[in-house]
C-alpha cells in the first residue's frame, strides 16, 4: 500500500503555502515530517484529512496496482490540540466511537481491553473528558485509530505533550502498529524525529523533499538538517 | 503635548483604517477582491486614516444630536402633544431630564480618567507612553471635543423648544465644567481611598436607575420642577465654572496617573475587552459543567442499551438537562403568569376580558411570532454546537452524510418533544380562557386552534434545527457569522408579520400551517441529507 500525493497546492489569501506537493509514502514506515513554524505542516494534514479543500492536486491510496482517491474514513488524524467532546466520559466516547466504526473493527477486544492497551487508569475512564489533561486526551485520540485501524495515520505534533513514560509507551505502540499502516508524524523536534522515524521528510518553501536515510544516523545530522531548512529560505 | 497628540491620533487613525479594511474584506462580493496585502499599503492607509478621523468627528456631532433627540427631545414632544403642554413647560421638562441624565447619571456612568479602556492599555502599557502625558493629552482633547460637539445639538433642540440660542452654549459649557468637576472628584476618591467608583457595579447601576426614574416619571404627568431661571443665573453659572476650573487645575497637576492607569488596565479585566466578556458570557450560558456530576452518575449503565448516535444524544440531552429544561420552565412560568393575569382581568372587569377573548379568537396568526420565540431551538443548537459538534465535527466519520442525517433525525425528534410542552400549555391556557369567557367557542374551534399551535411548534422546531445544519452560523466564540442565517431568519419573521395582517379564516390558516410544517420537515430531511456534508462544518 502506498499513499501518493500528486501536485497538492493550497493558498491562503494569495500566499501559496503548499506549492505542488509530490510524494509517495509507503506502508510499514513511520515518516517524520519536519518543518519550521508556519511551513504548512498542519495545512498539509488538513488538506489530506478533508478538513480544508486543496486548491488543486490530489491524494491517492494505491493497493495492488489500483489507485483510488483517499477517503476521509481512511484517515486517522491526531490533532496537536486534542479535540474531544467535553460532556462525555472517556469510556462513553470510546464506546460511541466503536459503535460508529463497528464495521471496521476486528472482533475480539472489549472497551476495557482497549483502555488497557494505552494504560489508561481505571478511575479516569469514567470521568468527564472536560477534566482530562492534555496527555490523557491525546491518548484517547490515539486509541481511536488503534480501534478503527485506518490505513493512513496522521499525527500532528503528538508526543510533545506527553511525559517521558507515556511518550515511550506511545512510541512502542506506534512501532508495533506500523506494519499495517502508513504513519506520518509532524514535528519540529529533531531528536524525536530522528529517534522514532524510519524516514525523514522536510517541508520547506511549500515542497516536500526526502532526507537520505544514511543522513539520519550520521553525526552531522543536526547541522545538515538546519542547513537545509535555512538554505531554502533564501532561494 | 502637540507631539503626543499627533502620535496618539496617528495610531488611532491607523488602527481605525485597519479595522475599516478588515470589515471591507469581510463583505460578501467586494471583500473577495481586496487582497490581504492591502494592509501594507501605507499611502492608502494614510488617506483612510484621514477618512476615519473625519468620520469620527461627524459621528461625535451626530451622537450628540441622537442622544439629545432620542433620549430627551422626542419623549418630551410625545408627552407634550399628548397632554398638550405649553412650549415653555416642555423646555422645562427638557432641562429636567437633561439634568438627571447628563449631570447626574453621567457623573457615574461615563467617567473617563478611571475608565478601563483598550486605548489606555495600548498606549501606556504596550507603547510605554508616560501615563501623565497620555492622560493630559487625551483629557484635553476629550474636554474640548465634548464642549464643541455638544454646542450645536444643544442650540438646535433648545431653540426647537423656544429657548434662545445662547442657552445652548451656556448649557454645553455648564455640562463640560460640571463633568470636569465629577472627574476630579472620582480621581480624588481614587487617590485618597484607592477606590474606583465606576467599577462598583452596584453603585453605578443604582445611580443609573435613580437618574432615569427621576428623569422620566415626572414626565408622564408633565410635572416640571426645574425652571430655566434656576440654571441660567449668574451665581449658578459662575459657581459651576469656578468649580470646573479648579477641578481642571487639579486634574492637570495630578501626579499619580501611572497608578490610575494601572488600576484599570489589568490585562484580565473583563471590562477592558468587551468582546471577550461577551464571548465568555455566551459560552457560559451553554457550557457543560463538570462538578455537577457524581462519580456514580458517570458510571456506564443507564445508556448502555443504546448505541451510536442514539447513545450520544441520550447522554447529551441527559447531561444538559438543566440547560434545556430551565428555558422550558421559564416559558411555562410566563404562560402561567399570563393565564393568571387574564383570570384576574375576568374577575375585575368582564368587559375588558371579553375584548381579550375576542382578540384571542381572531388573532391566530399572531402565534406565528409567539411560537417562534417559544421554541428553544436556537439555544439548543448553540449548546449542541459548543459542547458536542464543535469537537466531533473534526472527525471524518461525523461529517458523513448518513451520520449527519441520523443525528439530525434524533435531534429533531427530541427538540420537537421539548417544544411541544410549552405549546400544549398554550393550547390549554387559551382554551380554558375562551371557555370561561362565554364567547361562542365550539369543539371544532378548539381543535383548529390546538392543531395550529402544535403544528407551528413543530414548524419552528424543524426551522431552527434546519437553519443550524444548513448554515452552521456559529463561530467558535458562538457569535453568528453567517449573514444568510440572519437574512433567512428575518424573512421567516417577516412572513409572520405579514400573515398577522390577514384576518384569514382560522380553518384555512390551520391547513396552511399543518401543510407547511409537514412539507418543511420532509424538505429539511432531504436537504440536510444532500447538503449538510458541505455546510455542516466548523468555520
Amino acid at each position: 500500500m502506498e499513499l501518493i500525493l500528486d501536485n497538492i497546492r493550497k493558498s491562503f489569501d494569495g500566499r501559496e503555502v503548499l506549492k505542488g506537493i509530490d510524494f509517495t509514502f509507503e506502508q510499514g514506515k513511520i515518516y517524520g515530517l519536519l518543518g519550521r513554524n508556519g511551513a504548512g505542516k498542519t495545512s498539509l494534514f488538513n488538506c489530506l484529512s478533508g478538513e480544508i479543500r486543496m486548491d488543486s492536486g490530489g491524494a491517492f491510496l494505491r493497493r495492488d496496482e489500483v489507485s483510488l482517491p483517499l477517503l476521509e474514513e481512511e484517515i486517522g488524524y491526531v490533532f496537536s490540540l486534542p479535540i474531544l467532546p467535553d460532556f462525555l466520559t472517556g469510556y462513553e466516547f470510546v464506546k460511541f466511537y466503536m459503535d460508529i466504526n463497528k464495521d471496521k473493527i476486528g472482533p475480539g477486544r472489549t472497551i476495557e481491553e482497549y483502555f488497557d492497551i494505552i494504560r489508561f487508569e481505571e478511575e479516569d475512564r469514567h470521568r468527564l473528558i472536560k477534566g482530562y489533561s492534555h496527555g490523557m486526551k491525546n491518548k484517547i485520540q490515539m486509541l481511536c485509530f488503534i480501534i478503527s485501524r485506518p490505513p493512513l495515520i496522521l499525527l500532528d505534533e503528538p508526543l510533545t505533550s506527553f511525559d517521558v513514560v507515556v511518550a515511550l509507551e506511545i512510541k512502542k505502540l506506534l512501532r508495533e502498529m506500523k506494519q499495517d499502516h502508513i504513519i506520518i508524524f509532524s514535528t519540529h523536534i529533531l531528536q524525536l524525529a530522528a529517534d522514532l522515524c524510519d524516514e525523514l521528510v522536510i517541508l520547506n518553501n511549500g515542497t516536500l523533499r526526502e532526507i537520505p536515510a544514511e543522513t539520519l544516523h550520521s553525526p552531522e545530522f543536526e547541522e545538515q538538517i538546519i542547513a537545509l531548512l535555512k538554505d531554502e529560505d533564501h532561494d | 503635548m502637540i507631539r503626543t497628540l499627533k502620535a496618539i491620533l496617528e495610531v488611532r487613525g491607523m488602527s481605525g483604517a485597519n479595522r475599516l479594511m478588515f470589515y471591507v474584506r469581510k463583505l460578501p462580493v467586494l471583500g473577495k477582491r481586496v487582497p490581504a496585502s492591502v494592509y501594507a499599503e501605507t499611502a492608502l492607509k494614510q488617506t483612510l486614516s484621514v477618512v476615519v478621523h473625519i468620520l469620527k468627528v461627524l459621528m461625535a456631532f451626530l451622537t450628540k444630536f441622537a442622544y439629545l433627540g432620542i433620549m430627551i427631545y422626542l419623549p418630551v414632544k410625545f408627552i407634550g402633544n399628548d397632554i398638550t403642554l405649553s412650549l415653555s413647560v416642555q423646555y422645562q421638562l427638557y432641562l429636567q431630564i437633561l439634568l438627571c441624565l447628563s449631570f447626574l447619571v453621567g457623573a457615574f456612568s461615563s467617567v473617563i480618567i478611571l475608565e478601563p479602556k483598550r486605548d489606555k492599555y495600548i498606549f501606556v502599557k504596550l507603547m510605554r507612553l508616560p501615563a501623565e502625558r497620555y492622560m493630559r493629552t487625551t483629557l484635553t482633547l476629550r474636554g474640548v471635543s465634548f464642549l464643541v460637539t455638544f454646542i450645536p445639538a444643544m442650540m438646535v433642540f433648545g431653540s426647537l423648544l423656544g429657548a434662545p440660542l445662547w442657552h445652548g452654549v451656556v448649557l454645553a459649557l455648564l455640562l463640560t465644567f460640571w463633568r470636569a468637576a465629577c472627574e476630579a472628584l472620582h480621581l480624588w476618591i481614587f487617590d485618597r481611598y484607592g477606590i474606583v467608583v465606576i467599577k462598583k457595579t452596584g453603585v453605578v447601576w443604582t445611580a443609573i436607575g435613580i437618574g432615569y426614574l427621576l428623569a422620566y416619571i415626572p414626565l408622564l404627568p408633565g410635572f416640571a420642577v426645574v425652571d430655566s431661571g434656576m440654571l441660567f443665573n449668574l451665581p449658578v453659572v459662575l459657581g459651576v465654572m469656578v468649580l470646573g476650573t479648579l477641578s481642571a487645575v487639579y486634574i492637570a497637576r495630578y501626579a499619580g496617573y501611572q497608578n490610575a492607569v494601572d488600576a484599570v488596565t489589568k490585562i484580565d479585566d473583563p471590562l477592558l475587552d468587551m468582546g471577550r466578556m461577551m464571548k465568555e458570557a455566551r459560552v457560559k450560558e451553554v457550557a457543560t459543567q463538570e462538578q455537577q456530576y457524581t462519580a456514580e452518575q458517570l458510571k456506564p449503565g443507564p445508556f448502555e442499551g443504546k448505541s451510536g448516535y442514539a447513545y450520544l444524544n441520550a447522554i447529551f440531552f441527559s447531561r444538559h438537562r438543566r440547560l434545556l429544561t430551565s428555558p422550558i420552565q421559564r416559558r411555562l412560568v410566563i404562560i402561567g403568569a399570563l393565564f393568571a393575569a387574564a383570570l384576574l382581568t375576568m374577575l375585575l372587569s368582564h368587559a375588558t376580558f371579553t375584548k381579550l377573548a375576542h382578540y384571542l379568537i381572531s388573532a391566530l396568526p399572531t402565534f406565528l411570532i409567539v411560537m417562534n420565540y417559544t421554541s428553544i431551538g436556537e439555544r439548543l443548537c448553540k449548546a449542541m454546537f459548543y459542547n458536542c459538534d464543535l469537537s466531533l465535527l473534526r472527525y471524518g466519520f461525523y461529517r458523513e452524510q448518513s451520520a449527519i442525517l441520523s443525528n439530525f433525525r434524533i435531534r429533531l425528534l427530541r427538540l420537537s418533544v421539548l417544544n411541544l410542552i410549552p405549546a400544549a400549555a398554550i393550547c390549554l391556557a387559551v382554551n380554558v380562557l375562551l371557555l370561561l369567557s362565554g364567547e361562542s367557542w365550539g369543539a371544532a374551534d378548539a381543535v383548529i386552534f390546538c392543531v395550529t399551535i402544535l403544528a407551528l411548534s413543530l414548524f419552528f422546531s424543524v426551522h431552527h434545527l434546519f437553519m443550524y445544519y444548513i448554515f452552521q452560523p456559529y463561530s467558535t466564540e458562538l457569535n453568528v457569522k453567517n449573514p444568510f442565517f440572519t437574512i433567512v431568519n428575518s424573512v421567516v419573521l417577516a412572513i409572520g408579520f405579514i400573515a398577522m395582517q390577514f384576518r384569514s379564516e382560522p380553518g384555512m390558516f390551520a391547513w396552511v400551517v399543518v401543510l407547511s410544517a409537514a412539507v418543511y420537515m420532509l424538505a429539511a430531511l432531504v436537504l440536510v441529507y444532500k447538503f449538510s456534508g458541505r455546510t455542516f462544518r466548523v468555520k
